[in-house]
């Protein structure tokens, strides 16, 4: 069942220039309900406005946004689309409003009118999912950067949205806090069937996802798993991106003459196809 | 330009209940013309540290010298200091304010006195090394570009003050790849002057490709210094601290636990396609070093 469509949408800015943003040009997408999608593509390529268009921020031009069959140009139920759209940005200090983590946790939920009897326990279980839960009273300014993100992601949660837009979150984190985050939005989406919209610039992470859609030029230009994006070295280098390491070694040794059967993407993947070319040998 | 930190500590909040040493004891030196890849996670103290480096932080404790000038001496004149360091900040582009590009570039070089025909020379050569085209964007308002070109705007302003010791705090963070390849070029060019550089990144194969010699930050300690191979080949150590080695060299010591007898130190794309071509049946892929240098 889908819970986002957006069928041709167009976005213009008027002043293109000003903004330095590039325009969204009739776009068609679904996000399936439970499914990791991940959006890639250079600066400029038009991710972020697509992002905006998602949630509401921005209404099309052209064409319609539908989240869970609501138009996101019907002004009356507007915040209904918000509250099914969480969104996670790229910097943590900008999401994080209170001084006590389970305070910021809760700021969400005061807001919508929930029942006060009803928000602590909303966020310890918040809380809990991104595991956090021993962090509850301390101040957010204490954390590292991927605990606040954490922080950010239980926020959303609370919330019980049936989507998690995330817009580059890992962009600011060292490396363990990326892994910290992405292994937590692993989780939520096997274990919690978190529906997930995740643009990166870390192929890696496009890697966890079921689906990838590549933008370029404010079109979707390539759409498949993972498995079936990355694979394109070539389409995906003349737009300016990267593949993932092993994927990109593969590619070399190929132009180098050895036969690499499938497709390995994972350092383990890679570890067994190399064995096997060993053993031929 | 020599820089050395000599018990270099820095608390915060001195005895308040807030009390926090960022720094600690922390000694080092860089020679002259030395590229220093600076880690370590968030919070260990890195920031802290190239704050101190031109002097914007004064030390609770021990000094750094830059070009035999110490910064905690009272007559040290730290203007000549800051002269010397170049010190591009995290998003750089939001320090942005002239009304031109030229102009905003321009900014720094003006402000040391400098003629009107040495300035335009240095926001040219500074345009040309962050690969801008001068002519077609330098009456623009900075605020027209695009994100990437943006910091290669901001990037530039502290090039055309042609530092002999170019400082970036992260300078690829939130790029795309192709905008962190340009940045990253242009890093390696000004490398290529002869200038000494330190790069704080979050990328271990950006320093594993880049740096002569890696500096670790962790809890404000200087955790571990040497050269990348002598860095990387501590990958649990790393991980232990919340770091990281590039995927090649996870793939390099897995595939030796598995009886491939692959040479030790590989970090980089290349060294992996190399070691694994003579490895599984000696096809030299020599004729890659060029383009793989390009894609750097």
């Amino acid at each position: 069942m889908e819970i986002i469509r957006a069928s041709d949408v167009w976005y213009e800015y008027v002043n293109p220039d000003e903004t330095g943003e590039m325009a969204v040009r009739g776009v068609s997408l679904s996000v399936r309900r439970g499914e990791w999608l991940s959006i890639i593509g250079h600066n400029g390529s038009g991710k972020s406005t697509l992002v905006k268009l998602l949630n509401g921020l921005y209404v099309p031009k052209r064409g319609s946004v539908t989240v869970d069959g609501i138009d996101t140009q019907d002004e009356e139920r507007i915040w209904e689309v918000r509250q099914k759209v969480g969104m996670i940005f790229q910097n943590p200090d900008n999401q994080i409003v209170a001084t006590v983590v389970e305070e910021d946790v809760a700021f969400g939920l005061e807001n919508l009118g929930v029942e006060p009897a009803q928000i602590q326990p909303r966020v310890q279980k918040a809380l809990e999912a991104v595991d956090m839960t021993r962090f509850a009273t301390v101040a957010p300014h204490m954390l590292s950067g991927g605990q606040k993100q954490r922080v950010a992601i239980a926020g959303v949660l609370a919330m019980r949205p049936d989507v998690m837009l995330m817009d580059e979150p890992t962009a600011m984190l060292d490396p363990s806090g990326r892994r910290e985050v992405m292994d937590t939005v692993e989780r939520l989406h096997k274990e919690e069937g978190m529906t997930v919209v995740l643009i990166t610039h870390f192929m890696e992470e496009a890697l966890r996802g079921d689906r990838v859609i590549v933008m370029e030029k404010g079109k979707a230009v390539m759409e498949g798993k993972p498995r079936e994006v990355f694979t394109q070295v070539e389409e995906l280098k003349n737009i300016g991106l990267d593949v993932p390491p092993m994927t990109e070694l593969a590619h070399r040794l190929r132009a180098d003459g050895f036969p690499i059967a499938g497709e390995p993407m994972t350092v383990k993947e890679m570890v067994e196809e190399l064995c096997r070319l060993k053993q031929g040998i | 330009m020599p820089v050395e930190a000599r018990d270099l500590t820095h608390t915060y909040n001195v005895d308040s209940p807030f009390e926090s040493t960022a720094l600690d004891k922390v000694s080092f030196s860089i020679a002259d013309g030395e590229f220093v890849g600076i880690i370590g996670h968030t919070g260990s103290g890195k920031s802290t540290l190239i704050q101190h480096l031109n002097g914007l932080l004064k030390p609770t404790g021990g000094t750094v010298i830059v070009d035999g000038l110490d910064l905690m001496a009272k007559e040290t004149d730290k203007k000549e200091v800051r002269r010397r360091i170049g010190l591009v900040f995290q998003y750089p582009e939001y320090q942005l304010f002239e009304e031109t590009v030229f102009q905003d570039i321009a900014f720094g070089p003006k402000n040391l006195g400098l003629d009107k025909e040495e300035i335009e020379r240095r926001v040219r050569d500074a345009c040309k090394l962050v690969d801008l085209d001068c002519d077609q964007v330098g009456e623009k308002s900075p605020f027209e570009l695009s994100g990437g070109q943006k910091r290669r705007v901001a990037i530039a302003g502290v090039l055309a003050m042609e530092p002999g010791i170019l400082i970036l705090d992260e300078p690829t963070a939130g790029l795309d790849p192709y905008g962190r390849d340009s940045i990253l070029n242009l890093v390696r060019l000004w490398h290529e002057r002869g200038k000494t550089i330190l790069m704080v990144s979050h990328s271990m194969d950006d320093v594993a490709r880049l740096a002569d010699r890696i500096l670790v930050m962790n809890h404000g300690r200087l955790e571990m210094q040497g050269t990348p191979d002598e860095i990387f080949s501590q990958e649990a150590r790393l991980r232990s601290i919340g770091l990281d080695v590039p995927a090649v060299t996870t793939l390099a010591g897995e595939l030796n636990r598995l009886g491939f007898d692959l040479p030790p130190h590989i970090h980089t794309m290349e060294d992996m396609e190399r070691a694994l071509a003579s490895a599984l049946g000696g096809r030299p892929a020599a004729k890659k070093t060029e383009e793989a240098t390009a894609h750097a």
